[in-house]
């Protein structure tokens, strides 16, 4: 088993978004806790295969000693190595397999589609020699809401609806170009109705953020997202959001989507940061009552899952 | 003494050490010292005929002893040798196309 926290993971599959169409490759550094790879930290490399980039890679061994020099001052050992395949599939090909010899390391592949990454897996490499190597899967374990601050993230049921209102209504004050609570009883029942709540409990089981999911069809939606104030600037956020992700995965969605307000003008480059580009506008419409003359619609945001 | 670091996957085969102390004036003689103290080593560093691995690169501190004196490379007491085996690959499977095939009207099929 390969074990990688959210932060690296994403970096791995972002360095491959960023050098499409062409290959992108790094090394994974960390230690061994019995059969299990703990990867502590990341290492880019250059690919020195300019000939040929956008389908074949290669670690340049000076750039690897420095990063195993480097690493090896940290107490971090070479776990194993990642790359992208782009347009093509998160598996090993035969160049893959005929050209690994670190055996017993892992080797992380990502396929990344018109410059998205898509799937991430890994596969370790089995065998003493040459002539009986071969690749054999290895599962993944990105940890889901790593408990910081003692705060863990799941799935609300009825019994939160109330405790959850009031840090909703209190995120959204700032939204005085609407009148009244952002939610209230029965608009979180009909939400309910089609979609879920996520919330976030301190240790004391307090709720202190929560964000609304839609995962029943494509794409899947999250909106409604709310953070206590006396939480913000955490990073409680960004969790709510990858918790959202993560669960509209495990429901096998695609694509993401989420609708902003106009006039919140801070909320695009806030949600561009995580991958999300705007799609498009929809007609705002909301029951609750608009102050005079404010002209809102909805800015659509979306990103492949 | 001189000091060969040797990578993850071959530490099994040199008694679980990632550094080993070897006595030798060239690159040459400190590798055939660490095979003769642990002798699994050699078919993962060197074919059949005695010839490094093409895999398997040397580095003497932080060059590639191919660009130097190769194994005649000449090494000081301070020095650190690194065995580093490649790091590769690519998505699709090597194609190899034979120039030499001419069709009967002298023109290449394959291009």
């Amino acid at each position: 088993m390969l074990r990688i926290d959210r932060k690296n993971y994403n970096a791995l599959r972002q360095h491959g978004e960023e050098t499409y169409p062409h290959e992108c490759c790094g090394v994974l550094l960390g230690r061994m806790d019995g059969e299990d790879r703990i990867v502590t930290s990341i290492a880019r490399a250059g690919n020195t295969r300019t000939d040929s980039p956008q389908n074949r890679y290669n670690i340049d061994p000076k750039d690897l000693i420095r990063i195993q020099r480097e690493g090896r001052a940290r107490g971090e050992d070479i776990l194993g190595f990642y790359h992208s395949h782009p347009d093509h599939p998160a598996h090993w090909s035969k160049t893959d397999l005929a050209e690994a010899h670190w055996f017993s390391c892992s080797y992380v592949i990502t396929s990344v589609e018109n410059g998205n990454a898509r799937l991430t897996n890994s596969f370790v490499l089995r065998g003493n020699d040459e002539p009986d190597k071969s690749f054999e899967a290895e599962e993944i374990v990105v940890p889901k809401s790593e408990s910081v601050d003692g705060v863990g993230i799941r799935l609300a049921t009825r019994d939160d609806f109330a405790a959850l209102m009031p840090v909703v209504n209190a995120a959204y004050e700032v939204e005085t170009f609407i009148i009244g609570p952002r939610v209230n009883a029965e608009a979180v029942e009909e939400m309910a109705r089609k979609g879920d709540f996520l919330v976030a409990e301190d240790a004391n089981g307090r709720v202190v953020a929560s964000v609304y999911v839609e995962t029943r069809t494509e794409p899947a939606y999250f909106g409604v997202l709310a953070v206590d104030p006396a939480w913000q600037r955490k990073n409680l956020g960004r969790r709510m959001i990858e918790a959202a992700e993560d669960y509209a995965r495990s429901k096998n969605r695609k694509t993401m989507k989420l609708t902003v307000v106009n006039l919140r003008t801070e909320l695009p480059p806030f949600y561009r940061k995580f991958g999300y580009a705007e799609t498009g506008t929809e007609e705002f419409r909301n029951p609750r009552p608009i102050k005079d003359g404010a002209q809102l619609h909805l800015i659509v945001m979306s990103k492949a899952l | 003494m001189a000091k060969i670091h040797i990578p993850t996957p071959l530490r099994q085969y040199a008694g679980k050490q990632p550094v080993v102390d070897v006595s030798g004036k060239t690159v040459g003689e400190a590798l055939s010292d660490l095979v003769a103290r642990h002798s699994e080593l050699r078919r993962h560093l060197y074919t059949e005929d005695g010839k490094l691995r093409s895999f398997v690169n040397v580095y003497l501190n932080d060059e590639d002893v191919r660009y130097m004196e190769k194994e005649a490379t000449p090494i000081t007491e301070n020095d650190n040798i690194s065995i580093v085996p490649s790091i590769a690959g690519g998505r699709s499977p090597i194609i190899m196309r034979s120039h030499s095939r001419m069709s009967p009207s002298g023109a290449c099929c394959c291009c």
